[in-house]
């Protein structure tokens, strides 16, 4: 993995028609990385995009590339000077030109010469497995297909960064994994460095090292997947990405907390007092069976999910969780059934009202 | 009095809802629901008065279209019934304000602001065109030659046919009409001057560069609109490539080359088409016809019309390419901008050809 830091946000506000779009986005992206930008829609993650690219102006803030500025207040380097290339979500593929000729676009007769110019859209066609589509024209291709040759042609003029606004959004979810996938290791084989845009966060966890969560107009969190879900900075973050349930707990120490389904000990300390009142964020991972000493639960729905089925449990107490058992025991809704939590990572958060 | 299982109104005019309204009976009380928002019940509904089982979102979002027409509250709602309706209006979209609504003085206004913010964008586009034709200069091996190549095949080549054709009756026209006033006098040869002079300096030129914006300049605007809708201009931006260079100049530097050639062309289809009603109304013989041209026209009239059409051609080229970049929204507006293209650009190469009048005759050209 690359360590240079490629691209620099600071503080960059966007607006559009004096409303805020966007506001307080700090954040960096080595050499090398694929970042992705996470969000609900309207989150204002395809405009902060679009203002990498250089297709809207920052209001503050800045945006550094390499040791460059390309976008502060007062100033704007044109797109076409920014050396960053970008996939379209509609892949914006020139019709009337075929794969060949749409890949070469960009690349400039006044620096390469015609054998060159060919070898490199003979590198690009070999590297996205489009070799026996080279003369077929855009509407002549699939979406997949499409997606890839929008990709080839963005990585022509060899790119400093590559934007990819929501790739996969055309495509249907079995084609979107594998393509995911695919895009990922091409992207990786050449070392290039790449940020997307998605509301769908198995695509971001599966293609991004860091992931940057943006909500109500602010970068809530950029992390890597593994923290996102497992360490997040807030209570957006930890609802949004992934499932999850609260329950309300005493802190006894700073590493455990008392819940009324027993005591919890995880890996990391907060620095609240003990006796402090917490919500206690629990994955449905993090609970296990326990028919004998187990908190008793009552089933209230189930999905099954193939090799796992999820649960959603109701406590004595009314609270009410979800839970992600191995599908090999199956219960039926009304059963009973004991529960243990077995949480790796202790989450918490500071509850917002005093309890009882 | 109507009368429905879901909504009746009584002889106070008052509509009476009742039954269970929710998604399952919605198909029903949708259809008797069109039955009373019938302008003729518009102006007698008084109160609305709900007396229901049931109320869901589905149904509520109907009750509030319902009250939204008639412009009234529904009265005797349950709490949980008015929970749901004020839930359902609150994320219902807000009823668009009428655009068209301003007062007098603010829409003249409005238009008067219109032409201002045209011109000034305009004068904004010229800047950046003249700047990437400076840059183009200074490296001219950037210079998309096979991209004019199509520009003058499409609109130079192609535009021949038409132009000849309508300045060939253009020509025969004015002979025709000009004729009939010169027999009387017995002048039919000032024929010869009366043809060139109109069609050299004034309306060869100017004919040709109507067609040619509307040929030509709507497909420019059409043509850079339906890339721009598609994101195609960006893409192009991100691929290192300026839409300046690639669709603006071989546009504008294309144009410039062909229409004075199709200005010519039709000056000369003009000619013929004026000596052929000379020969035919007033016994003008080709010969004679030819021989007093050079003899009485000088050929600075022919150079005024050449002149004035490399303007012309920038501006077809400026507002057609202008408008296509100016594109807001999507495909339908595609048209919109191409009618406005075309209306602008002739326009303003009438425009320029009074200015031009004015200048020449200051000049004493």
């Amino acid at each position: 993995m690359g360590n240079e830091a490629l691209l620099q946000l600071e503080g960059v506000e966007c607006r559009y028609a004096d409303q805020v779009i966007t506001t307080e986005i700090h954040f960096v992206l080595r050499e090398g990385e694929i970042a992705c930008l996470l969000g609900p829609s309207g989150c204002g993650k395809t405009t902060l995009l679009r203002t990498l690219a250089g297709f809207a102006p920052v209001s503050q803030g800045r945006i550094q590339l390499g040791k460059s500025v390309i976008a502060a207040p007062d100033y704007q380097c044109p797109p076409e000077k920014r050396r960053i290339g970008m996939v379209f979500q509609d892949y914006a593929l020139f019709p009337h030109l075929d794969v060949r000729t749409n890949i070469a676009f960009g690349l400039q007769k006044s620096t390469l010469n015609q054998v060159q110019i060919q070898a490199r859209v003979d590198e690009l066609l070999a590297v996205t497995g489009l070799q026996a589509l080279a003369q077929r024209y855009p509407h002549e291709l699939s979406g997949g297909q499409q997606q890839r040759v929008a990709l080839a042609r963005a990585l022509a003029p060899q790119p400093q960064l590559i934007l990819l606004d929501e790739p996969f959004s055309n495509l249907d979810v079995e084609l979107r994994r594998h393509l995911g996938q695919e895009v990922r290791s091409i992207l990786k084989q050449l070392n290039m460095s790449a940020i997307l845009v998605t509301h769908d966060q198995q695509e971001a966890f599966a293609m991004a090292d860091q992931v940057g969560v943006l909500y109500q107009q602010k970068l809530q969190q950029w992390d890597t997947p593994f923290n996102l879900y497992h360490e997040p900075a807030n209570r957006f973050v930890a609802t949004f990405i992934g499932q999850g349930s609260f329950i309300a707990g005493t802190l006894l120490s700073h590493e455990s907390v008392e819940t009324e389904l027993g005591v919890i000990v995880g890996n990391r300390a907060y620095p609240w007092q003990a006796g402090t009142c917490v919500d206690v964020l629990l994955r449905p991972d993090d609970f296990v069976l326990a028919p004998e000493n187990g908190v008793p639960a009552v089933i209230k729905y189930k999905q099954f999910a193939g090799s796992s089925t999820l649960y959603g449990l109701r406590l004595a107490s009314g609270t009410c969780l979800e839970a992600l058992f191995n599908s090999h025991a199956e219960y039926e809704c009304g059963q009973s059934i004991g529960i243990q939590v077995r949480a790796e990572h202790l989450i918490l958060f500071a509850q917002e009202a005093k309890c009882e | 009095m109507p009368l429905d299982d879901y909504l009746y109104l009584d002889t106070e005019n008052k509509l009476y809802l009742q039954g269970a309204w929710h998604t399952k009976t919605l198909a029903f009380i949708e259809t008797q629901v069109r039955n009373h928002c019938h302008p003729e019940y518009l102006q007698s509904v008084t109160h609305i008065h709900a007396d229901i089982t049931h109320l869901d979102t589905n149904a509520a979002y109907l009750l509030v279209k319902l009250c939204r027409y008639f412009n009234l509250d529904p009265e005797g709602l349950t709490k949980e019934q008015q929970q749901t309706f004020t839930l359902v209006t609150a994320h219902l979209s807000p009823i668009p304000a009428n655009q068209n609504n301003l007062p007098w003085l603010a829409s003249f206004g409005k238009a008067c602001l219109s032409p201002i913010l045209q011109a000034k964008a305009m004068l904004a586009f010229l800047g950046e065109m003249s700047w990437a034709l400076a840059e183009q200069i200074r490296q001219p091996s950037k210079i998309r030659l096979g991209l004019i190549l199509s520009v003058i095949e499409n609109a130079g080549a192609y535009a021949i046919p038409i132009i000849s054709l309508l300045s060939f009756l253009m020509g025969a026209v004015i002979a025709y009409q000009g004729g009939l006033q010169l027999q009387t006098y017995g002048a039919n040869i000032f024929i010869v001057e009366l043809v060139s002079l109109t069609l050299l300096r004034e309306l060869a030129p100017l004919i040709t560069a109507i067609i040619v914006a509307g040929r030509s300049g709507s497909a420019f605007t059409a043509e850079i609109a339906t890339m721009s809708i598609n994101d195609e201009i960006r893409a192009m931006q991100s691929l290192g490539l300026s839409p300046q260079h690639i669709l603006v100049l071989p546009k504008v530097m294309g144009l410039i080359f062909v229409l004075p050639l199709l200005t010519a062309l039709a000056d000369v289809a003009g000619l013929a088409g004026g000596m052929l009603v000379a020969l035919l109304q007033l016994d003008v013989s080709f010969s004679e016809f030819l021989q007093r041209v050079p003899e009485t026209v000088s050929v600075n009239h022919f150079l005024v019309g050449i002149s004035k059409s490399f303007a012309f051609a920038w501006i077809i080229a400026h507002v057609g390419c202008m408008q296509g970049f100016y594109v807001q929204g999507g495909a339908d507006s595609v048209g919109r901008q191409t009618t406005k293209s075309v209306v602008q650009s002739i326009f303003l190469v009438i425009l320029a050809d009074a200015l031009f009048s004015i200048l020449f005759t200051w000049l004493k050209i």
